[in-house]
């Protein structure tokens, strides 16, 4: 084309334009909703500056005459306008998306619903709209970064493990410092988070404040989530199906990994010379080519998949939906597996105008293995063990050792370190094995026993509602979750070299009945700029729960993994427990002229935990808001479109706690006895011994909390957030407080101390760019805590030694948080890991791994000595900030969002450390601490200090984590439509793709904690793995 | 439909009150039972003192997953006891159970704290059933409550010896009474208690049994404690023995073998009762003692050393091969293990039985070979080693021991010397030789000749007592003190 063509080709096409832009034609298009890719029923479209538009059918579609240059407006209530130049396309599908901070929309508080503009507490709400791509086992897994001032930690990373969620901070030192958690209405268990399926919520609402929560009363103290399952819809039954498959793999730890080669040459290095361990263990390698970390054998990887189908529908009377689900999530270890199976049946139906009726019923099924020990115990071991004899391995079995007791050890036996003969391989003389791993085979450990947890729950409810009068309603419901839990942990007559002996069988059933009555009469009424609605109501709890235990023995072999099996029934138990509970609450919300608000409501709650003087709790709340932009100076901004304060005052309580005796848990305010049989006389004597210190005066936990918020939006709600501060007291707190000995017993339950949280929470949602074609939103969320003992009586100060015996402590301290690290502080200078080691260790190298078991300590009150009191505050293990920044774009059918989440100012006390890096075996050999004394290296003795007990095993908990990535493909509905489907979908989603932690931490997990005392928290071995998660999903309606 | 709002609020309505909100909101338990209701029988108070019996009797470590506190006294005494000897060591050096054997024990020592709490667990129960005494029959009250007391005195002696002055309660104490809980009571003091008790027990208790308390039992423990105070009563001691051995209601079994493998024999004045194969009423020490296949928890504890295997050999007789074991050659000299105590009398060669960790074996507590020993002690008196008798029921006494380890030579004089090695071999792993060191006044002389062997620093102030737990000073709000050393 030469120069002259093109020119002609360009005048004629401007002029073709032109042309066309004076005629009108018929274009025709869908609108549809972003959030389920469902078409839009009556969606407004006008064109701008003229009278001309229409609306959607029922299927979403619209014809509409119009010009080229026209601009057209489509909207509908609840979603974001668009405004569309029309530049002569035929054909126009619009995907509106939803306002979240529209006028109308509505959010579920507790009992209730109210307009999201009159929200007067610190609610936020988490709409289900892409959180079921997400492949995570677990809803709660899916809410992580979701919401401020909520932090959803990995304490447990095996597959269906839960999460530990806090809302604001850890309150309660005894009591459960979890949310309440609250399904369409009706309290459940927390445990229900792991049985539902996120196909079917359809939002979360998250009552942060104790004023939000406070209606709840007693349930309330650590805030409550809300959940709201999907309904049906009026018209034609929906379909769905839903399936994704997951490849996880574990993020290990590249500073636990050994070799015996890097160690040979290590030592080497050190010392010219290698050690008689080292030498065999060349040896063994030379033999069996073996000489892998057991994190490659450990750490295998694993799938997940879930396939989810669900119907929805019903007409104007009646609405129905009902889900299946399976999935399937087999954990990184090698023996972790999780499986889920749910149903849920949900029907809503009105008889007649005033009369409603509704039923659901959620069946699952879940079934878990369980890893049978910590993930520190096989992964630790030496790396040249194999896992099996062979014909090669057979030569170093010694047949003489223990009286011949290895003498018809063969090919395909588990291998232990305790077959190996003793050799003289430096030619010493003297013959020496390594001892390292002793009787445990780390495979054998793992794959020989079974631990399994079965879980199977029904939860129902039904509630029928009647329109009294045009605005007061009364209405009923009735909540029964059933949950059965059989717990099986059976350890083969394989899984250890002592063979039989250490085979056993236990087995745990609970199973707990939760009914719940709530009865309310609420009245909703505007009179002109006046908004009114009123709530009273009562609920009645009762929770059972029916333990018992038995455990078997004297097993020969494997074929009857259980009590059919045992020869002996080694130990049996029933444990029963009830707890009662009776509420009374109502609530007043005013709203003058959609600008100022106000809210107060007030519960009673009686319990069956506390005794007779103290048995009743009255929890008290107050809030105000003031919508500022419907203020007559802000009416016409147009930075500003939006703009509320709001302050919340209210009290909650608790009284659940968790002491670790079930019953004493129940009736903390009886004297109770046990069961302490005796053998006397060769006979079993039924004897009884108290059982708790007896606390009559026991009361709830008290929780004040003030909330003052601004929620904001700027140029047209572009930029939208809030601001929340908030600062929640507790006092009264319900704890188990060590009792001298003498008393004859360990602890018992009181009320003492205070202690307060208080932070800032931030969310900014963005919406940067809004076109047809692209768009792309940025959110930030970030929550600090900062948590502070206020008092705590005569246990100020009061130190807490860890359960796994190394003397680890933690301090409970006024001005501090609940609980801190304490200990002494590694003197960085004076200490060479190196040097130390091969000078005043004795056989430093005799373990392959491994670090001297001591270090040099700083004198931090400069006496000269080291003694309790150069102890000092180490950390603690409360993250000071929690962060997320999602990223989403959508580029025509296709999207693309990610997740950067993070925690900072958290401390962990890993231990993992001390068996990794084998320090046991390298103490300071005897007189090695004169030694060091006389060598000047320390100025006393007493500076050499085990490991255990400084800041070296405290490590930063830090992270920061690609959480999410999700890559998605809407297929638009005119192809959708020719193979006959509503919507299809597919994605491709990946979880912590990327998860970096602190330079100090070497362990697999800084998120885990072992144990839930929350005096002595934040301590784990090395934790169970994070993991990375690749998936596919597809996604089709019809 | 219009009554249909009557029926709501009738439903409601009925709901609230079909429960007396009273009744509703104060359940009962069902598996547990409230001390207010329970002491109603002579037979409740009776199972309020086998309840004292289940506190001595301990918790078999296996049946709990943590190392916390949890009551496992008596079960893993010897590493208190026959660890800070030169009779035995742990086998590695990993955890706070290596600690006692090299006088390195710290404030915070788990098992050495949980032995403080077991026996105070023991006291509280004995204190607490003799407020319920009176509710028992007439003619049982007086021997339910010497029962208790009995018990209680046997805590205190524990108490005394290992830790030296210590808090002392005769009644239930309250959590927040801190005078009674935190003040420590000079041995004097605690020794004229445990006097009390063991009177009134020996007055009020006959020999029915030999795992309750007996008038023998309260009596032979009534005469160590008369030799371990420090002015010993050599003719209470005397006078007490003698009455035990004139009673012809013990004796010396014929082979020494079955003294540990044939429970509550005739040689048993009191054992604490332990059934096999019952996680909850079973004990793990005896697994504890073996160590190169582990059928225990730990690498091996109560290792024999050298020193000890040595005297065996010169003085144990057929005692030795009860005692002490190399597995048929497979152990060093210096790593033999403890054969006494075998998980249900099962050796390595029988892979320790099926049931090693939860083994039925009794804890000896006193036999009448160490009542015989204790009469030539009480004949012997004050002095040191070299102190010799050659007084005629001293050696009678004395050799009734030899005769039965296969010693047939006729002593004429006995030194506190030889009494002490013959108690050494005799008593080995009985968690004896700790206190004999003591009460014999030469804990220092020897143990700092074993520690320059072994090569431990050795801490006269560690070897006298153990720390008073620092969890107990740490609540006391300053009241409770230290011993040296610690």
């Amino acid at each position: 084309m030469n120069l002259k063509v093109k020119l002609f080709t360009i005048v004629t096409l401007l002029f073709s334009v032109m042309i066309f832009a004076q005629e009108s034609y018929t274009l025709t298009g869908t609108v549809t909703s972003a959030v389920d890719n469902m078409p839009i029923p009556g969606a407004n479209i006008i064109i701008v500056k003229t009278t001309n538009g229409t609306s959607t059918d029922f299927d979403g579609n619209y014809q509409l005459d119009v010009k080229k240059g026209e601009v057209i407006q489509f909207s509908y209530v609840g979603y974001v306008t668009q405004t569309i130049i029309i530049d002569s396309q035929k054909t126009l599908n619009v995907v509106l998306v939803e306002d979240t901070n529209s006028l109308s929309e509505v959010v579920v508080v507790g009992y209730g619903t109210q307009k999201k503009s009159h929200l007067t507490g610190a609610i936020s709400k988490v709409k289900n709209e892409k959180l079921d791509q997400i492949a995570v086992s677990r809803v709660d897994d899916a809410l992580i970064g979701q919401v401020s001032g909520v932090n959803i930690q990995a304490t447990n990373a095996e597959a269906g493990g839960a999460p530990t969620i806090t809302i604001r901070g850890v309150g309660s030192i005894s009591a459960d410092s979890g949310p309440a958690v609250v399904v369409d209405g009706i309290v459940v268990s927390s445990d229900f988070l792991g049985n539902i399926d996120m196909n079917d919520v359809e939002s979360f609402e998250v009552l942060k404040d104790a004023a939000s929560a406070a209606i709840y009363g007693s349930e309330g103290a650590n805030g409550v989530i809300l959940i709201t399952t999907k309904s049906g819809k009026s018209g034609k039954t929906k379909f769905s199906y839903q399936t994704y498959v997951g490849f996880k793999d574990a993020h290990g730890s590249d500073d636990y990994r050994k070799s015996v080669a890097d160690w040979a040459k290590k030592e080497r290095a050190a010392t010219g010379t290698l050690s008689e361990e080292t030498m065999y263990a060349q040896l063994l390698v030379a033999t069996t080519g073996i000489d892998r970390d057991w994190q490659d054998v450990f750490f295998d990887g694993g799938t997940v998949s879930s396939h989810s189908f669900s119907a929805r529908g019903g007409n104007d009377a009646t609405k129905f939906s009902t889900s299946l689900r399976v999935l399937n999530d087999e954990g990184v270890v090698i023996t972790d597996d999780y499986k889920l199976y749910t149903a849920s049946v949900k029907v809503d139906t009105k008889l007649g105008e005033k009369f409603k009726f509704g039923v659901r019923a959620t069946p699952s099924y879940s079934e878990q293995r369980r890893l049978p020990t910590s993930i520190h115990n096989p992964t630790r071991q030496s790396p040249w063990l194999p896992i099996y004899h062979t014909a090669e391995t057979l030569q170093f079995i010694d047949r003489e050792s223990g009286g011949g007791q290895y003498a018809d050890v063969g090919i395909g036996d588990y291998f232990y370190e305790n077959h190996l003969v003793e050799l003289d391989l430096n030619g010493d003389g003297s013959d020496s094995r390594p001892r390292t791993s002793g009787d445990s085979n780390p495979y054998s450990q793992y794959v020989e026993r079974e631990h399994y947890e079965f879980n199977t729950k029904l939860y129902g409810a039904t509630y029928l509602s009647y329109e009294i009068l045009e605005g007061l309603t009364a209405k009923t419901s009735l909540g029964i979750t059933l949950e059965q839990r059989k717990r099986t942990r059976w350890d083969g007559t394989n899984y250890h070299a002592n063979g039989n002996s250490r085979a056993q069988y236990d087995l745990q059933n609970r199973f707990r009945t939760r009914i719940i009555s709530d009865n309310t009469l609420s009245y909703n009424k505007v009179i002109g700029d006046h908004e009114i609605s009123l709530l009273a109501g009562m609920t009645i709890q009762q929770r059972k729960s029916e333990n018992s235990q038995v455990v078997g023995n004297g097993y020969t072999n494997d074929l009857l993994p259980n009590l059919q099996g045992a020869t002996t029934i080694a130990s049996f138990a029933e444990i029963n427990t009830e707890l009662k509970k009776l509420g009374y609450f109502a609530r007043a919300t005013y709203a003058f002229d959609d600008k100022y608000l106000a809210s107060v409501s007030f519960r009673r709650d009686g319990s069956s935990v506390f005794g007779i003087d103290s048995k009743w709790g009255n929890f008290p709340a107050a809030s105000i808001g003031w919508n500022i932009h419907n203020e007559d100076f802000l009416a016409d901004s147009d930075i500003v479109n939006r703009l509320k304060f709001r302050m919340s005052y209210g009290l909650t309580g608790a009284e659940n706690f968790n002491v670790g005796d079930a019953i004493v848990n129940a009736w903390p305010y009886l004297a109770l006895l046990q069961g302490s049989n005796a053998i006397v006389d060769g006979n079993i004597f039924a004897g009884v011994s108290p059982r708790n210190i007896a606390n009559a005066l026991l009361q709830w936990e008290a929780s004040e909390e003030f909330n003052p918020a601004i929620d904001f939006g700027f140029f047209n709600s572009t930029i939208t957030g809030s601001l929340d501060y908030y600062q929640r007291t507790s006092d009264e707190l319900l704890l188990q407080n060590p009792t001298s000995y003498v008393t004859g017993f360990t602890n018992g339950i009181v009320n003492l101390g205070e202690v307060q949280n208080s932070g800032w929470e931030l969310e900014l949602r963005s919406r940067n760019i809004s076109k047809e074609k692209f768009s792309w939103n940025t959110t930030f969320i970030a929550s600090t805590n900062k948590n502070e003992l206020l008092s705590f009586g005569d246990s100020n100060n009061a130190l807490i030694e860890d359960t796994y015996g190394r003397n680890s402590q933690w301090i409970n301290r006024i001005g501090e948080p609940i609980s801190s690290f304490w200990g002494y502080v590694v003197d960085e200078e004076a200490f060479d890991e190196t040097s130390f080691r091969t000078t005043y260790v004795d056989n430093p190298w005799n373990r392959i791994n491994g670090q001297s078991d001591d270090t040099i300590v700083k004198d931090l009150n400069g006496d000269g000595l080291i003694t309790e009191e150069d102890k000092t505050i180490l950390g603690d293990p409360y993250p000071d900030m929690v962060y997320s920044l999602t990223n989403e774009f959508q580029i025509g059918s296709f999207d693309f969002s990610f997740m950067l989440q993070g925690s900072v100012g958290a401390q962990v006390n890993n231990i993992g450390d001390q068996y990794f890096y084998n320090w046991f075996g390298n103490r300071t050999r005897s007189g090695g601490e004169a030694q060091a004394v006389a060598d000047g290296l320390v100025p006393d003795e007493s500076f050499i200090v085990e490991k255990v007990l400084t800041s070296e095993v405290i490590a930063s908990a830090d992270y920061f984590s690609l959480r999410n990535v999700t890559l998605g493909y809407n297929m638009p509905s005119e192809l959708t439509e020719k193979i006959g489907l509503n919507g299809l979908r597919v994605y491709a989603t990946a979880q912590n793709l990327l998860y970096i932690t602190a330079d100090d931490y070497h362990g697999f997990n800084p998120e885990h904690i072992d144990g839930t005392n929350p005096r002595a928290y934040g301590s784990q071995r090395a934790g169970n793995p994070i993991f990375q998660t690749i998936s596919f999903g597809v996604n089709v309606d019809f | 439909m219009k009554h249909i709002k009557y029926l709501i609020l009738a439903l409601t309505g009925l709901f609230v009150a079909s429960c007396d909100t009273e009744e509703f909101l104060n359940p009962l338990p069902d598996s547990a039972i409230a001390i207010n209701s329970f002491f109603q029988t002579d037979d409740d108070v009776l199972a309020g003192v086998i309840g004292i019996y289940d506190g001595l009797q301990g918790t078999n470590e296996n049946t709990v997953t943590n190392i916390g506190n949890s009551n496992r006294g008596v079960q893993f005494e010897h590493l208190l006891t026959e660890h800070r000897t030169d009779n035995t060591r742990n086998s590695t050096l990993e955890g706070s159970k290596s600690d006692f054997h090299r006088y390195v024990v710290n404030s915070n020592n788990v098992e050495s704290e949980d032995f403080y709490e077991s026996m105070y667990e023991v006291i509280f129960r004995a204190n607490n059933i003799l407020n319920f005494i009176n509710i028992a029959n007439e003619e049982n009250r007086t021997s339910y409550a010497a029962e208790a007391k009995f018990l209680r005195a046997y805590a205190y002696f524990k108490l005394v010896r290992l830790y030296g002055a210590v808090p002392l309660v005769t009644s239930v104490v309250g959590p927040t009474d801190n005078d009674a809980l935190f003040t420590r009571i000079s041995e004097t003091e605690i020794y004229a208690q445990i006097e009390e008790d063991l009177q009134e027990a020996v007055s009020f208790l006959d020999n029915s049994s030999k795992s309750r308390a007996s008038k023998s039992a309260a009596q032979a423990l009534l005469a160590k404690v008369y030799l371990t105070q420090s002015s010993p009563n050599y003719s209470g001691a005397q006078q007490l023995c003698e009455t035990i051995i004139n009673s012809m209601e013990f004796d010396l079994l014929n082979n020494y073998n079955d003294v540990f493998y044939s429970e509550l024999n005739d040689e048993i004045i009191f054992a604490i009762q332990y059934e096999s194969g019952n996680a909850a009423e079973s004990q793990s020490f005896s697994s504890e003692f073996t160590s190169s296949v582990r059928a225990g928890r730990e690498d091996g504890q109560n290792i024999v050393n050298d020193n000890l295997r040595l005297d065996f050999v010169t003085y144990g007789g057929n005692r030795t091969a009860t005692s002490i074991t190399d597995i048929n050659g497979s152990l060093a000299p210096d790593e033999n293990e403890v054969a006494k105590f075998f998980p249900d009398g099962f050796d390595s060669s029988q892979n320790y039985g099926g049931n090693a960790r939860n083994a039925g074996n009794d804890y000896i507590a006193i036999r009448f070979a160490d009542v015989l020993l204790m009469h030539v002690e009480s004949i012997l008196g004050a002095g040191p080693l070299t102190t010799s008798t050659n007084n005629t029921a001293a050696l009678a006494s004395f050799q009734k021991i030899r005769n039965r380890a296969g010693f047939t030579n006729v002593a004429t004089a006995v030194t506190k010397g030889e009494l002490l090695l013959e108690r050494r071999v005799e008593l080995a792993f009985e968690n004896q030789r700790y206190f004999d060191l003591k009460r014999f006044g030469v804990l220092d002389d020897i143990l700092s000749d074993h520690s320059a062997e072994m090569g431990y620093i050795y801490d006269p102030r560690q070897a006298l007592f153990l720390p008073i737990p620092q969890r107990e000073r740490n609540i006391s709000g300053g009241l409770l003190g230290q011993n040296p050393g610690y």
